[in-house]
């Protein structure tokens, strides 16, 4: 072989627009860009001059899949600078509406946008002629997600019952009691989707990752813990900074980012899973058991059953949560504004979700950084791109572009994230 | 089945985007017109609870506000069963998932159609921030108004 190009130019079913050029000459992968040319969206330069408050609301408009998770992550730094600590059932509160952020993103990943893949259809909608009750089923589990939103966020896309400190307003015992029985119903369906996943075949592909993830003592990371990787890193929040980087390169508006020390990582469900299985449930442990998945999985496309896995698991903690949960006598903590830096770290269904602000005395931000998970994915995905169609030079064009593209998908990429994005082109001559 | 079971206005577009408004303020003012009689949704942010709002529906009216350049105030009518939907009604419902077109293919092949879907659309040209109406549209706004009471009063008349 020559040489040739793979060329996706908008790549389907992916959040967002961006394109993949994979170059080859001979039997060598030369060049692999993620093209990401969505114009880049400024949110940290304009949340400049606005109140601390703010922070929550204004950069939950970045993203309409994993709003949660900016949200969440801005409180916490908020939170932080101020030297706040929000405990009891608000903290639970919290983690619940991320438990429908996940199953409602997850849902649709693996059933709307991933398992097209597998099962070799171009998208959802030719795969509901064939797998109708399966596709049902995912947009039901996908719905209870959103109703848990709507429930203690006031609605599923951008909510606006979030604040510093808290809520605006708590759910009673009994709004969580009548959604526990939907959740019951999606645990059972969540259980099936590990199944049902599980028996898809997966191209033979593993690569030796650095896995990085937030870490908590007692509970599989949502909200709150250290930073941790299967390398070595064990921080605090605070020192996000110290060890991982954001560097900009021709080929994308959305920055990169890597591990000071070594380079390339992954955040994401495969990270969150090999970085913290121990606190998984049991009925997640088993699930996974049962799908062939060991204590780590590191064939990024298997990661649709680590997926599966956590919406398990989320469905699971939503009901515990709802069990123990008692209304709060005010449904937040009261903020006042400190001059100082917060960091909020935070486990948006796509990977680690990062935020830094500087705020002065009066709650003003001076300055933000925000490093969403697909930015700080994207090199790993390009090096598995390498890496994959290096192994699989012989494929014939056609089904070499497909695999390229679930590569891509195998990480859920949300472009409106890291700024948009996709489109694959591979290159040979 | 009672008329509120049977019939839906769904109203797309945002409220506070000058004419993007037309879909949620028709669909809200035949709501207040028929109260007894149909059901309305304004708040469509997640383009796949679609399927879940019209499945089962006899009637089904879907609001929008269209940007093709032709005459501002141009009135579209669809059957949207039955003909094709141009991509440019319906098509910013998500950002994330499906367009009209998409949701209507999805939900046919999930046999979860309502029984009759017909889409109005009104040209627009002012996407701005705000909450008024061009004047070139605000004569389509009535119209659409009355077309949909015309089919309402029928249908309702024929139960």
């Amino acid at each position: 072989m020559k040489g040739k190009s793979i060329k996706v130019n908008y790549l389907a079913r992916v959040e967002g627009e961006g394109g993949i050029h994979v170059k080859v000459r001979g039997d060598e992968v030369k060049d692999v860009k993620l093209n990401i040319f969505e114009p880049p969206r400024f949110f940290e330069a304009f949340l400049r001059g606005r109140k601390f408050t703010e922070a929550p609301d204004i950069t939950a408009r970045i993203c309409g899949i994993c709003p949660i998770a900016y949200m969440m992550s801005a409180c916490h730094a908020m939170e932080m600078a101020c030297g706040v600590k929000v405990e009891g059932p608000i903290r639970d509160l919290r983690r619940l509406i991320y438990c429908g952020e996940w199953i409602e993103s997850h849902g649709l990943h693996i059933y709307m946008l991933h398992a097209p893949d597998f099962l070799g259809y171009d998208d959802a909608i030719k795969m509901a002629k064939d797998h109708g009750d399966v596709v049902k089923q995912g947009l039901k589990l996908k719905k209870i997600g959103n109703d848990l939103m709507v429930l203690l966020g006031g609605r599923e896309i951008h909510p606006i019952n979030v604040r510093v400190g808290g809520f605006y307003k708590v759910p009673k015992k009994k709004d969580l009691r009548d959604i526990a029985e939907q959740l019951k119903w999606a645990r059972e369906a969540a259980l099936e989707t590990v199944k049902w996943v599980s028996t898809f075949d997966f191209p033979e592909f593993e690569r030796n990752y650095e896995f990085v993830s937030v870490n908590h003592p007692d509970e599989y990371p949502f909200n709150e813990g250290r930073i941790v990787s299967n390398k070595g890193i064990d921080i605090p929040v605070e020192e996000y900074l110290d060890h991982f980087e954001e560097h900009h390169v021709e080929h994308s508006t959305s920055l990169h980012a890597s591990v000071k020390e070594r380079g390339t990582y992954m955040t994401g469900p495969m990270a969150r899973y090999a970085l913290n299985y121990d606190k998984l449930s049991k009925i997640s442990k088993e699930a996974a058991k049962e799908a062939g998945l060991g204590k780590t999985c590191n064939n990024p496309f298997k990661s649709i059953i680590v997926r599966a896995v956590e919406i398990l698991y989320a469905c699971d903690e939503a009901l515990r949560i709802i069990q123990n949960y008692e209304m709060p006598d005010k449904p937040y903590v009261d903020v006042e504004p400190k001059e100082g830096v917060g960091h909020g770290a935070t486990e948006a269904p796509r990977g680690t979700l990062y935020h830094r602000y500087k705020i002065d005395g009066k709650g003003v931000i001076k300055d933000a950084v925000i490093m969403p998970p697909t930015s700080q994915n994207q090199p790993s995905v390009e090096e598995d791109l390498t890496e994959f169609v290096s192994k699989n030079l012989n494929l014939p064009h056609d089904e070499l572009t497909w695999k390229c593209e679930q590569a891509v998908r195998n990480y859920d990429p949300c472009i409106s994230c890291s700024c948009h994005f996709l489109k694959l082109t591979i290159d040979r001559e | 089945m009672s008329d509120q079971d049977r019939i839906l206005i769904i109203g797309a577009g945002n409220e506070f985007r000058s004419d993007d408004a037309v879909g949620p303020v028709i669909a809200k003012k035949i709501y207040q017109l028929y109260s007894e009689r149909v059901k309305y949704i304004k708040d469509i942010s997640d383009s796949t609870n679609l399927i879940e709002h019209w499945k089962n529906r006899k009637y089904v009216f879907f609001v929008d506000a269209v940007c093709s350049g032709s005459e501002p105030g141009t009135v579209y009518r669809f059957d949207a069963l039955n003909e094709e939907i141009p991509e440019n009604i319906g098509s910013n419902l998500s950002t994330h998932t499906f367009n009209l077109g998409e949701a209507i293919e999805l939900a046919r092949n999930l046999e979860n159609l309502p029984e009759n879907l017909i889409v109005y659309g009104i040209e627009c040209i002012n996407f701005d921030f705000g909450q008024c109406f061009s004047k070139e549209i605000k004569p389509a706004i009535s119209k659409v108004i009355i077309k949909l009471k015309n089919e309402i009063d029928e249908l309702v008349y024929v139960s």
